[in-house]
């Protein structure tokens, strides 16, 4: 066993490049993207609206944590929140609310250096909202800006959902919007009309899915249709058979490092790229006081979205193996440009097939293996699976992954790949060179 | 003492090419062997056979195991080195001793590790930035470190300068070899291990045509310088080659006696490489030396 693990750690050495160096730049890549995209879309009035309309749905969120939920509070009449901010400014909130529903929240930032922003924003019963913004600097006279918006949507953007980041004297822009005054304007809604918190946590359906689309699809066959040939190509086959290692163990271990290791690299980074995304948010939300990101640490709802994403990538693995039995194959039986007999040779095939005999059973069947997690089952991974999960263990997505598990074609194609498996490690054992 | 190789009738096909000629020979311990051929003779396949890198006809027991059924386990006793530089490129020295420790269990690290204190290379450096001499010593280093019954070396040293050849053969016999321990060595540089060697086998096209101890054939096979006029004489005694360089002619004989070549000048004990190029061009050129 320990040999086995030596032989696995051997293939990830060898595929660093496509294993581990690639997928941590896409995770990377993700975790950026991810977070301006998601403080761009703070900015879109549409995406606040959305939310509202689907508010039936969205009861079970749990409280924010302590340090927001006064900003957030019930009906109190008047509620004041002082907190410092990492750079030392001093925040002080205020949050008046009529019992006609008319609010007004008052918002002074003193920073370190001495300047001042009041900042009021009032909202009438009907949806009118304004927001005044009055800044005062030590060396300067006071400037103060206005923003009116009204449900109807007289300031909305067109829909232009750039992720545009600026950063001056201002504030902070997002999409061409005052971040602070984004976030005045999600402040001021009224309780209960909050941004839908598992629409955060979704975004780790997005960065695991991503990478471990990516891995899917070209780590993996990348990694198969080399590893059975270079090692005859530099002829290095001839030292790892001079040592007490059977074919059997080196072709399985080439198989499930580049499968079964891969995902499992996919996943964490995935994981990753994700709690770094919620900590990038939450710090963000801190900072300009928007209070509902609490809700993305519902850990019940997150776990359960890794649990399935887990489950569906091994299916997925499973699903595709017998395709990445026959790269591997390939990889063990070319004897150069294991790519032509591994890509080309079943595109031919297909093209053959479709010609001779008018049917495309070989490219319905590499194209539904491959792409399966793309068509079918990505689609049972939806945010609205993991909406409520406070009420209940699983999740929606959950029986349409276990049915996966179940299909007949799954099990067949597995059935496949062990012939073709036994077919490599016959090749590698009859051809040294 | 146990036989290391028993091979009954060990041949072997490629398509229609006989590479190897139906072989019945038994290898004890404790000999270092060279099998001496020309290019394509069916040295490596022989070897190949050995190491359970081909199949073969026949049957063959290497160590008491089937050696194209169970390599894994027999690679336990057994440690080749097929050609120069076939270490894995990517690889830094020091991981590969990490890999080679983790799948051989016979296999001391530290006494790896210990060797190569000795040279100039570095523990950290690519295996694709070493020379081929240092590629080499890196190979000795760790097969030296494995306790292994039968050491194969195909061509172990080809493309390195005389130094690292010398280097080479010295450390394999110094610190590898003993009497319960055996080596099959094939290269084509055969005057520089001929003194290292306790047996030699010849292949010539596929067939096994001699393997005897270095002493035996020391005996058996002679030269003699023989004068003009007494050519019809030594040619009646079918000399196995007969060679004329600067006015002098050397025949070769098989099996006739030291007193009978004795008459014709002082016999000479006759070199592997000679007796190589003689067997392999008896066919062709015996009886047109002038």
């Amino acid at each position: 066993m320990s040999a086995f693990i030596t032989l696995i750690r051997r293939e990830v050495l060898d595929h660093k490049g496509a294993m581990l160096y690639t997928p941590l730049i896409v995770a990377a890549l993700l975790a950026i993207f991810a977070v301006s995209g998601t403080i761009s879309l703070w900015g879109n009035p549409d995406y606040v609206k959305l939310d509202t309309s689907e508010l039936g749905r969205t009861t079970a969120v749990p409280s924010p944590p302590p340090a927001l939920q006064p900003a957030f509070g019930s009906a109190d009449i008047t509620t004041t929140t002082t907190n410092t901010l990492p750079d030392n400014s001093v925040v002080t909130k205020t949050l008046s609310r009529s019992s006609d529903g008319d609010e007004e929240s008052t918002t002074v930032t003193v920073s370190p250096d001495g300047s001042k922003e009041i900042k009021t924003v009032a909202r009438s019963s009907d949806g009118d909202t304004s927001v005044t913004l009055n800044k005062t600097t030590p060396d300067s006279k006071s400037s103060s800006t206005s923003t009116a918006t009204s449900p109807d949507g007289d300031t909305k953007d067109s829909g232009d959902y750039n992720v545009n980041i600026q950063s001056n004297d201002q504030g902070i822009h997002v999409g061409g919007k005052n971040l602070a005054d984004v976030a005045s304007a999600l402040r001021t809604l009224p309780a209960g009309q909050r941004i839908d918190g598992t629409r955060f946590i979704g975004a780790g359906l997005f960065t695991i899915g991503v990478i471990g689309v990516f891995i899917t699809l070209f780590t993996i066959p990348f990694v198969l249709l080399s590893s059975l040939y270079d090692e005859r190509q530099d002829r290095s086959i001839l030292f790892w058979k001079s040592l007490p290692v059977s074919d059997t163990a080196t072709v399985m271990s080439k198989l499930v490092s580049a499968t079964f290791v891969s995902i499992g690299i996919a996943f964490s980074l995935g994981i990753i790229v994700h709690v770094i995304y919620l900590v990038a948010l939450s710090i963000l939300a801190g900072h300009f006081g928007i209070p509902d990101i609490g809700e993305a640490w519902h850990l019940p709802t997150i776990f359960t979205m890794w649990f399935d994403w887990l489950l569906l990538l091994i299916e997925y693995v499973l699903m595709a193996l017998p395709i990445y039995a026959w790269f591997l194959f390939a990889s063990a039986w070319s004897s150069s440009k294991p790519i032509l007999l591994g890509i080309v040779g079943p595109m031919a095939a297909g093209l053959l097939e479709f010609i001779l005999l008018h049917t495309h059973y070989i490219g319905d069947q590499f194209g539904w293996r491959l792409g399966y997690n793309l068509s079918d089952q990505l689609k049972s991974l939806s945010i609205s699976s993991y909406s409520g999960l406070s009420s209940k263990l699983f999740s929606d997505a959950l029986g349409k992954i276990l049915e996966g598990y179940l299909r007949p074609d799954l099990w067949i194609g597995v059935v496949v790949a062990a012939g073709l498996i036994y077919a490599t490690i016959e090749v590698r054992r009859r051809k040294a060179l | 003492m146990m036989n290391i190789v028993e091979a009954n009738n060990l041949a072997k096909k490629y398509g229609t090419k006989q590479a190897l000629k139906p072989a019945t020979f038994s290898i004890p311990a404790g000999q270092i062997l060279g099998v001496i051929g020309a290019n394509g003779a069916g040295k490596s396949t022989m070897l190949n056979a050995l190491l359970g890198l081909t199949s073969y006809d026949g049957t063959l027991n290497v160590l008491g195991k089937n050696p194209y059924a169970e390599r894994a386990s027999l690679m336990n006793e057994v440690c080749f080195i097929a050609d120069v530089a076939t270490l894995p490129r990517w690889l830094t020295v020091d991981q590969l001793i990490n890999f080679t420790a983790g799948l051989h269990p016979a296999f001391d690290p530290a006494a790896a590790r210990a060797r190569l204190a000795k040279t100039n290379i570095k523990l950290g450096s690519k295996i694709k930035t070493l020379s081929k001499g240092m590629v080499a010593q890196v190979h000795l280093a760790i097969v030296l470190a494995i306790k292994a019954r039968l050491l194969v070396l195909d061509e172990p040293t080809l493309g390195l300068d005389i130094l690292n050849r010398r280097g080479f053969y010295d450390a394999i016999i110094s610190e590898y070899f003993d009497e319960e321990r055996t080596i099959i060595i094939t290269t084509h540089q055969v005057e520089e291990i001929e003194q290292i060697l306790s047996h030699a086998m010849i292949i010539r096209d596929g067939e096994v045509i001699l393997y005897h101890s270095l002493d035996e054939l020391a005996e058996r096979y002679m030269a003699v310088d023989v004068e003009e006029n007494r050519r019809a004489e030594a040619d009646a005694l079918k000399p196995l080659m007969k060679r004329a360089v600067m006015g002098r002619t050397s025949y070769l004989f098989d099996t006739v006696g030291h007193d009978t070549l004795a008459t014709f000048g002082t016999p000479r004990r006759v070199g592997l490489a000679d007796l190589f190029v003689a067997l392999n061009q008896t066919d062709t050129t015996q009886g047109d030396a002038k």
